[in-house]
């Protein structure tokens, strides 16, 4: 190894604290973006193996006639383009009268006992009826009424004995089916909702009433090797669509139902819809968090590292090589960091979210995706804005003369501040107060971006919290409600990953301005100044930039929601509540205090001979 | 009139550790100083000087032996003990001032007057080292030997019983250090202190009631000097 390399190797080594906060940043974040980024996607499997194992029917044909379909057209409708399966079988709305309570039911006279090929039904309670006063109900699902097995139940002047639950395909979440309108032709805003499905066996009722309960429903099955979510699957169903119009051409009797107008795949898809707007946008802003931060750093060090690019200036090592020897710290802590972070993110964000699902919708075990284009787009993004920065920050280094740069640079002058115009307001204030003040001046830059850092992190507290807010105020809208849950996680997980980010971004602030401060401190500590003094003297600077940064990070944080509210018609930032500003500003506070008070420990071990030490 | 010790070290040692190695610093070293003498501590980098300093100045801990200062053995204090007798005892002056770049000279000096309830006033101390038109000037707007007479109004603005100087014309021109030198000779002929200078500059001898020699780590002579010479008399 050339000793440019070794200096190149040791750089990690000399910087591992620097080196292990970024990649931790990194990883947080990543495991954000790429594991919102699969969560659809593995939940979307999860759905789908559950309704293919159910056979759900891809299309449904409704007769709109009170006959019925004719037996001619059944048998012409379940062999257009050779379905895999179907089933045909009565189906109605019913409003009654229970106990002077006006309720909906929804009366399927079918083959129980024969599986058809689809949406067949499982037996999850009792037994199946077994005489013509039996009956079987949909599994309990929240909105359906607390029947139990024993219960009579009338419908249409018949009393049924419940004997069972059985589960369909067609009702898979918990999300409340909406009662059809009696002309289906017309487009009827749903008002009143299903309180019971009851099932009763065809081939056991009497003539009389299965004529009363024509054939008026054709369930037809086409695929079984494409996921419903997948574009080739809508492919495949729209060509059959197109072949059951010609043969439907000029009929006014036969309405089409697809998936999509299954109330719970439709609020399904709807979450699914909005969880990738959610997965898109939030990491945006937790890349660029993590890009100014890294930058931040990086130009520090940098910085730091002055003296010795001076050196290598002037022993004639290539600009290249100087500015490689960056990229290819930030190159390493990026993959290293991505790496860590994608793999992770895909396999536990999907789990964390996985239970809000199961309880809204019957999926089947949680699947994995490898879906991971979103992380690694993301990682690559985060990869070019922090070179970019990098390398700017290293040719402004490199402009400067050789000579110069083996110059330390002068300490900053201490300077006046408007304040000092004040002498009434100035003169009342404690020095070591107006020290803090002005060191918040006289390293202006530095100043900034520790509040643009703090600001940009708190507000995506804020929004995780604001997320929380609009789902919790959302339960109990029945439009929303099946958002809401999943929603209200996932704003728990950003919250927490939000809060995980600015512990990280806080602690590497304070680090680097201990390190930054080393000689002064350890000159405090020869004056006889106590370690808790010398750490108020730095934390005290700290603390009041973050509190600046956290209260400008609220109204950002609102801009943010709002965004995000509009781009996913969910909630608004009006409904984040005042809570939610106090929680995250003091939020924040506290994590900058706790920060401080975990690195009294390297204030303690400060060296005082670092005050004897010839300037550097 | 019988003079009173004021600090005295009896079978001092430092080792420093590093995993298996131990590095003996300081070498069972014995003097004494009396209140209001010049003690010049000479020698050769590496010689242990500075550790000497830092165990004197309580900077470090002490291995073996006993340093007792003003009747206390600080060899026995905790870090929390050291930390006070630094705050109320040792006055410090440092080869580069080590002023706080973002404090004016008056408030540089209030920075150590601040620890201590009977400090003398800042702005007197400045003005008595001519500084009194100095007082709102930063560090960066003062020359080198201003910024080392700040420094020494920092170190003795707390009335201590000992000031230490680590190389303190180590960063100064020749005339200026001459300046600075004096100061720290008035200040214990004139103001009845204890200073303690630190160098390697053998020429400084002349100007100490008393001269240690530290060689290797251990004492290689002491002298006393009956009639210190003035600092306006000694040249190198």
């Amino acid at each position: 190894m050339t000793a440019f390399n070794k200096t190149v190797v040791r750089m990690f080594h000399a910087n591992r604290g620097r080196f292990s906060l970024i990649i931790c940043i990194i990883t947080v974040s990543l495991i954000l973006c790429a594991g919102l980024g699969v969560t659809t996607d593995a939940i979307e499997k999860s759905y789908n193996a559950s309704l293919q194992e159910h056979n759900v029917s891809d299309i449904i044909l409704k007769s709109t006639e009170t006959t019925g379909f004719s037996e001619d057209d059944i048998s012409l409708l379940t062999s257009i383009d050779n379905p895999l399966a179907y089933d045909s079988y009565f189906t109605g709305d019913l409003a009654v009268e229970v106990n002077g309570e006006s309720k909906n039911y929804r009366l399927y006279s079918q083959d129980l006992a024969t599986d058809s090929g689809v949406n067949s039904l499982d037996l999850v309670e009792g037994s199946l009826p077994s005489s013509s006063s039996e009956c079987v109900l949909e599994k309990l699902n929240g909105y359906l009424d607390p029947y139990e097995i024993g219960d009579t139940i009338s419908v249409m002047g018949m009393d049924y004995t419940v004997s069972g639950f059985v589960y369909s395909p067609l009702y898979s979440s918990t999300y409340d089916e909406p009662m059809l309108s009696e002309d289906l032709s017309e487009d009827v805003e749903v008002s009143e909702y299903i309180d019971a499905i009851i099932y009763i066996d065809s081939t056991l009722n009497s003539e009389l009433l299965n004529s009363l309960l024509p054939t008026n429903e054709i369930a037809l099955r086409y695929n079984d090797t494409h996921s419903v979510f997948k574009r080739d699957y809508t492919h495949l169903i729209d060509e059959k669509i197109a072949s059951i119009k010609e043969v439907l051409e000029g009929r006014s009797d036969v309405a089409l139902l697809t998936l999509d107008d299954n109330a719970s795949f439709a609020i399904f898809t709807r979450v699914g819809h909005e969880i990738n707007i959610v997965a898109i946008i939030l990491p945006i802003f937790f890349i660029l968090v993590c890009a100014l931060v890294i930058s931040v750093t990086t130009s520090r060090m940098v910085n730091d590292d002055r003296a010795i690019i001076g050196c290598y200036n002037s022993l004639g090592i290539s600009r290249r090589q100087i500015i490689n020897k960056y990229f290819l710290f930030n190159l390493i802590t990026i993959l290293v960091g991505g790496v860590v972070g994608i793999v992770a993110g895909i396999f536990i964000v999907p789990a964390i979210l996985y239970p809000a699902y199961v309880l809204i919708f019957d999926l089947g075990g949680l699947m994995f995706s490898g879906n991971i284009w979103l992380g690694v787009t993301f990682s690559i993004a985060l990869l070019l804005i922090v070179l970019a920065i990098c390398y700017s920050v290293i040719v402004a280094n490199l402009r400067e003369s050789p000579a110069a740069l083996l110059q330390p640079k002068a300490p900053k002058a201490g300077k006046k501040i408007f304040l000092e115009k004040l002498p009434k307001l100035w003169n009342k204030i404690r020095f070591s107060i107006k020290s803090s003040i002005r060191n918040i001046f006289r390293f202006r830059k530095n100043s900034i971006l520790t509040i643009i850092s703090v600001m940009f992190t708190g507000s995506l507290v804020f929004v995780g919290f604001g997320l929380l807010d609009n789902s919790l105020a959302l339960v109990d809208d029945p439009l929303y409600s099946g958002v809401a849950g999943p929603m209200q996680l996932i704003s728990v997980f950003i919250v927490i990953i939000a809060g995980a980010l600015c512990v990280l971004v806080l602690f590497n602030l304070v680090n680097m301005n201990i390190k930054e401060r080393t000689r002064e401190l350890s000159t405090l500590k020869v004056l006889g100044y106590h370690d808790t003094e010398c750490l108020m003297y730095t934390s005290r600077e700290t603390v009041s930039l973050s509190v600046i940064g956290s209260l400008l990070g609220l109204p950002l944080g609102y801009g943010f929601m709002a965004l995000i509210a509009s781009l996913l018609d969910f909630g608004s930032a009006s409904n984040v509540t005042w809570e939610s500003y106090i929680y995250t500003f003091l939020f924040m506070v506290v994590v900058t205090i706790v920060v401080c008070a975990i690195l009294y420990p390297s204030i303690k071990k400060l060296d005082m001979n670092e005050s004897l030490k010839v300037l550097d | 009139m019988d003079k009173e010790v004021i600090l005295q070290a009896t079978n001092l040692s430092k080792d420093y550790v590093s995993g298996p190695i131990s590095v003996r610093a300081i070498d069972s070293i014995s003097f004494s100083v009396f209140r209001g003498e010049l003690l010049v501590i000479l020698g050769p980098s590496g010689a242990g000087k500075t550790t000497l300093l830092n165990l004197i100045g309580g900077m470090d801990s002490v291995t073996s032996g006993d340093l007792i200062v003003n009747g206390e053995n600080i060899a026995k204090f905790s870090p929390k003990q050291l930390t006070d007798y630094r705050r109320n005892s040792v006055g410090f002056v440092f080869q580069f001032y080590n002023l706080m770049p973002n404090l004016t000279a008056l408030e540089n000096v209030e920075l150590a007057s601040e620890l201590k309830s009977d400090s003398f006033t800042p702005k007197d101390i400045l003005t008595s080292l001519g500084l009194g038109d100095r007082l709102d000037n930063f560090p960066s707007q003062l020359s080198g030997g201003e910024q080392q007479r700040v420094s020494i109004a920092r170190a003795i603005c707390k009335n201590p019983d000992i000031v230490l100087c680590d190389e303190p014309t180590g960063a100064l021109d020749y005339s200026t250090g001459k300046e600075v030198l004096k100061l720290l000779q008035d200040l214990c002929h004139k103001e009845n202190k204890t200073v303690i200078i630190v160098t390697h500059n053998s020429a400084l001898a002349e100007m100490g009631d008393e001269v240690i020699h530290i060689k290797n780590g251990q004492i290689g002579s002491i002298e006393k000097n009956e009639n210190p010479k003035p600092v306006e008399e000694i040249s190198w």
